[in-house]
């Protein structure tokens, strides 16, 4: 009985328009009814995008007021990494963009003169992934930012 | 519903992931001293060797594989990451990695999908 539920719903999904607000369910979608979760997978790209400009204002606003004035010290450092994840994860979603995992990932070190790299590369889809860095420096520290946003399909 | 695969062919190995990471930094940097001009290549190389070994796991996970490597002198990095995702099914790992002359961070996201 189930398997023809779902294929009336998949047959349905495909022959006309998808009404988002009665068909796809899933606990990051806002709409709460349940549905068979093949119906939101199989065809549904994001409603809304990843809004990279939004979130790369969201890191500089960010990491300016937390960074501006300070120096660099350890413990400082320590907590302050973790407080500047936990209010830009906050930031970010209170954007409200459904059916997106966000991953946020904050660096501060020490400027005194050190090379370095940072790299990262992702396996994902880039038609509805994508991520968001900032940078900032005063004469003491460097502080980087960088929030991936994940589709889940 | 049918199974396709096992809850533990799905889950994200924690122990595995590490395995991966290490054995990429090793084969990438393992006995090098740091030069400027080769850490762009470095970072490249340690990146894209995780994820082709991950993506040989066969898992149904997105991932994001992020590397710093940094000279030593005596300066300090924090590094710090919060996610929105779902912790029953996504994870991450971290790997630290230092020789004489430079460490090298290596953090590594699955996100299930």
């Amino acid at each position: 009985m189930m398997k023809i539920l779902e294929w009336w719903l998949q047959w349905r999904t495909l022959t006309r328009r998808v009404r988002p607000q009665r068909l796809h369910q899933h606990s990051a979608c806002p709409d709460q009814q349940l549905w068979c979760n093949s119906v939101c997978v199989s065809t549904t790209a994001p409603h809304k995008r990843f809004p990279v400009p939004a979130v790369t204002h969201i890191l500089k606003d960010v990491l300016s007021s937390y960074l501006q004035q300070e120096k660099y010290e350890v413990e400082w450092s320590q907590k302050m990494t973790k407080t500047i994840c936990e209010v830009i994860r906050a930031r970010v979603k209170d954007l409200m963009i459904p059916r997106y995992k966000i991953v946020v990932l904050v660096h501060i070190g020490q400027q005194a003169g050190q090379s370095m790299q940072m790299s990262s590369r992702c396996l994902w889809d880039a038609t509805t992934d994508s991520f968001a860095c900032y940078s900032f420096t005063n004469s003491s520290l460097f502080g980087v930012a960088t929030v991936y946003g994940v589709y889940f399909e | 519903m049918d199974e396709y695969q096992t809850e533990e062919e799905t889950a994200f190995i924690v122990e595995d992931v590490s395995k991966i990471i290490k054995e990429s930094v090793e084969a990438a940097i393992g006995g090098s001293t740091y030069q400027h001009s080769r850490v762009n290549q470095w970072t490249t190389s340690v990146v894209e060797q995780c994820l082709s070994q991950l993506s040989k796991l066969g898992k149904p996970f997105k991932y994001i594989v992020t590397c710093i490597i940094m000279q030593k002198n005596g300066a300090g990095l924090q590094t710090a990451s919060a996610c929105f995702w779902d912790n029953s099914t996504d994870g991450s790992c971290a790997v630290r990695w230092e020789n004489k002359s430079m460490y090298c961070i290596v953090s590594v996201f699955g996100l299930a999908i």
